[in-house]
């Protein structure tokens, strides 16, 4: 005991007192940890109000939770009408009920199911969010909050997904049209800002479209953003077909394999494989980018704020919203970052050996 | 002058590759360059239904390039290569069609990491040949039990030593049941000890028949084998003999100082 005692002594010395002015700054920033941790454990819990029905309850030197418990449901599904909600949820659970035939280990080509998702799931949202046939219309204009930011997040990486995939192999194509094509695409969304995009999309597109061939603003933001997102998926997935050895291609054309084949069955699931991490890290990086809808006037996750913030009941509330809408993000993006890594680490051990049924006489 | 050369070159015309009929390849005056390198210069070779021929030659000298281009791995500039009746162009019908026909194996294996050594047997029999799971199993046991790995069947090629890999890449071509077999350098990249049970399982390949051209420096394997042992320099077939004659009494000098390199003259 005696000697743990000694020894982190003498850590402490070498590594945070060995020179006078190690010492001084190792002071410093000991004093400033625990000056903030102090002052926003004060703030976030001691002093925080955590119920009430306007500003009025705040506390000086505390935060006014009670904002965000009263607007939670504007935070999570906008400004979609109280008694309409539960299609939200509805929605959701359809959308991951199409997830499970991943799962089955009988089907094939999971690509197949992707595909079917790319109809389907504008589909359930189309009836059960925007309403139809024994569902009331509820105006795109007023889904918002986590549920529009689910909404844009899955919605744009499915579309960006196949056509990433696409571009990349038609950036390496041999026909000169195609990969011209492609390269011009790749490099003009990667050229331009994503709020280029969808100001673009929402204020310029409509002028161009006919009289009368009116697109909801949704779809043109999810179209805008998926090809934006398409872009970069498409340089990551260039460099996986970059890192394949030349072998594999051989192997593949010397079998008789054509370029479709090719690329399906042998190329591309070791691609997948080599750049999940980077997949997901763009992936990342997308949903984050969604929060630049607020611009055009939508109001996702964090564009909500300050609306909410501006309730004559409880102005000023920024600071809650705000970090409240950052503790909601961070938690997305660290449960994706984590899977992102579990899958990698799937994919890159070797499957287990397959149950060995003998050697067929 | 490219010209006239061309205009030397007979013409496909089908009674060219009637005359030839008697050869499974035949490759005329064939001209490959790699930017400014002329790679190979008038090569002319004609293969029997059958015949084991094995090419050698000092590194550089365009072997393997030589039978890359017999299944359109590398693009020829010039003369034209014929097999099993195929003239092979830029139309990707005959490219494909000439590819079901050779089969090939390379130096570094090129299994395909992401599958099974089962399923790298079964893939291309089964969405090439359109044959059904069932069958193209049954295949992939009879050819992996003739290589002697069945008991890796559901093993993953990274699992495997070099010499099974090559065992597995000889069964995988041999699942499509080409009629010609090429190997590039196949014992190349093993380590001493698995060479043998590679060029065993050739042999075997061998006297069952197959067409072969195999570029290797396997002498032994050659005196065994091949009907005709090809010596290349330079681009150029500069020697072609039955193995007897080429190990005891080569007519070329180049030939004489290259099996005198490699301490494969008797």
């Amino acid at each position: 005991m005696k000697l743990k005692i000694k020894s982190a002594i003498d850590f402490l010395k070498k590594e945070f007192f060995n020179t006078p002015v190690n010492a001084v700054l190792t002071v410093l920033m000991v004093w400033l940890v625990f000056k903030l941790g102090f002052w926003f454990i004060n703030w976030a819990f001691i002093n925080a109000v955590w119920t009430g029905e306007s500003r009025d309850v705040a506390q000086a030197g505390g935060a006014t939770w009670a904002f965000i418990i009263k607007k939670l449901r504007f935070f999570m599904f906008g400004f979609y009408p109280r008694e309409q909600i539960w299609r939200i949820p509805v929605t959701i659970i359809l959308m991951i009920f199409t997830m499970i035939p991943y799962f089955i280990k009988g089907i094939r080509h999971k690509v197949l199911i992707m595909l079917a998702q790319m109809v389907i799931w504008p589909l359930i949202i189309m009836y059960f969010l925007s309403g139809g046939p024994g569902l009331e219309k509820v105006s795109s204009n007023d889904w918002g909050g986590l549920t529009l930011t689910f909404i844009l997040s899955v919605t744009g990486l499915l579309y960006s997904f196949p056509v990433g995939i696409l571009m990349a192999l038609g950036r390496r194509s041999e026909l000169p049209v195609i990969k011209g094509l492609s390269i011009a695409y790749i490099e003009f969304f990667r050229g331009i800002p994503l709020i280029t995009i969808l100001f673009m999309s929402s204020v310029v597109v409509p002028f161009f479209l006919p009289n009368g061939a009116a697109v909801d603003k949704m779809v043109r933001v999810i179209i805008g953003m998926s090809i934006f997102q398409s872009a970069y998926l498409a340089e990551v997935i260039r460099g996986g077909l970059q890192s394949i050895p030349k072998g594999q291609y051989e192997a593949a054309d010397a079998l008789g394999f054509k370029f479709g084949l090719q690329s399906y069955l042998i190329i591309l699931p070791q691609v997948l494989k080599l750049t999940v991490s980077n997949i997901g890290g763009i992936s990342i990086s997308f949903i984050k980018d969604t929060t630049l809808v607020l611009i055009i006037g939508m109001f996702d996750l964090l564009g909500i704020v300050s609306p909410l913030a501006s309730d004559t009941d409880w102005l000023g509330m920024e600071p809650e919203g705000l970090i409240f809408a950052g503790i909601l993000y961070w938690i997305i993006c660290f449960a994706i970052s984590r899977l992102t890594y579990k899958v990698e680490k799937k994919v890159n051990e070797l499957p287990e050996t397959a149950e060995m049924t003998g050697v067929p006489e | 002058m490219t010209d006239t050369i061309e205009k030397a070159i007979p013409a496909e015309t089908p009674a060219a590759s009637g005359a030839d009929e008697d050869f499974i390849i035949s490759i005329t005056d064939l001209n490959k360059w790699f930017g400014e390198f002329h790679v190979l210069t008038d090569v002319n070779l004609k293969v029997a239904k059958g015949e084991k021929i094995v090419i050698c030659g000092p590194s550089g000298s365009g072997k393997s390039t030589l039978i890359r281009c017999i299944n359109r791995l590398e693009k020829h500039q010039k003369g034209s290569i014929n097999v099993m009746g195929h003239e092979l162009t830029e139309n990707t019908k005959d490219v494909a069609a000439i590819r079901k026909e050779v089969g090939m194996v390379f130096q570094s294996f090129n299994l395909f990491p992401h599958l099974t050594i089962l399923q790298n047997l079964t893939l291309a029999p089964i969405w090439l040949r359109k044959i059904s799971q069932k069958e193209a199993d049954k295949l992939a046991w009879k050819y992996l039990k003739r290589v002697n790995i069945a008991e890796h069947a559901y093993k993953f090629p990274s699992q495997l030593s070099g010499g099974q890999q090559q065992r597995a890449a000889i069964a995988r071509s041999l699942c499509m049941q080409p009629e010609i077999m090429l190997f590039d350098e196949p014992t190349s990249a093993l380590d001493p000890e698995m060479v043998n049970e590679v060029l065993d399982v050739m042999v075997t390949l061998a006297e069952e028949g197959m067409t072969m051209l195999c570029v290797t420096h396997e002498m032994g394997f050659a005196r065994r084998v091949a009907d005709h042992v090809i010596f290349m320099d330079e681009g150029k077939i500069v020697e072609r003999q039955v193995p007897e004659k080429f190990f005891t009494e080569p007519e070329n000098e180049r030939t004489r100082e290259f099996l005198k390199q490699i301490h494969a003259i008797s």
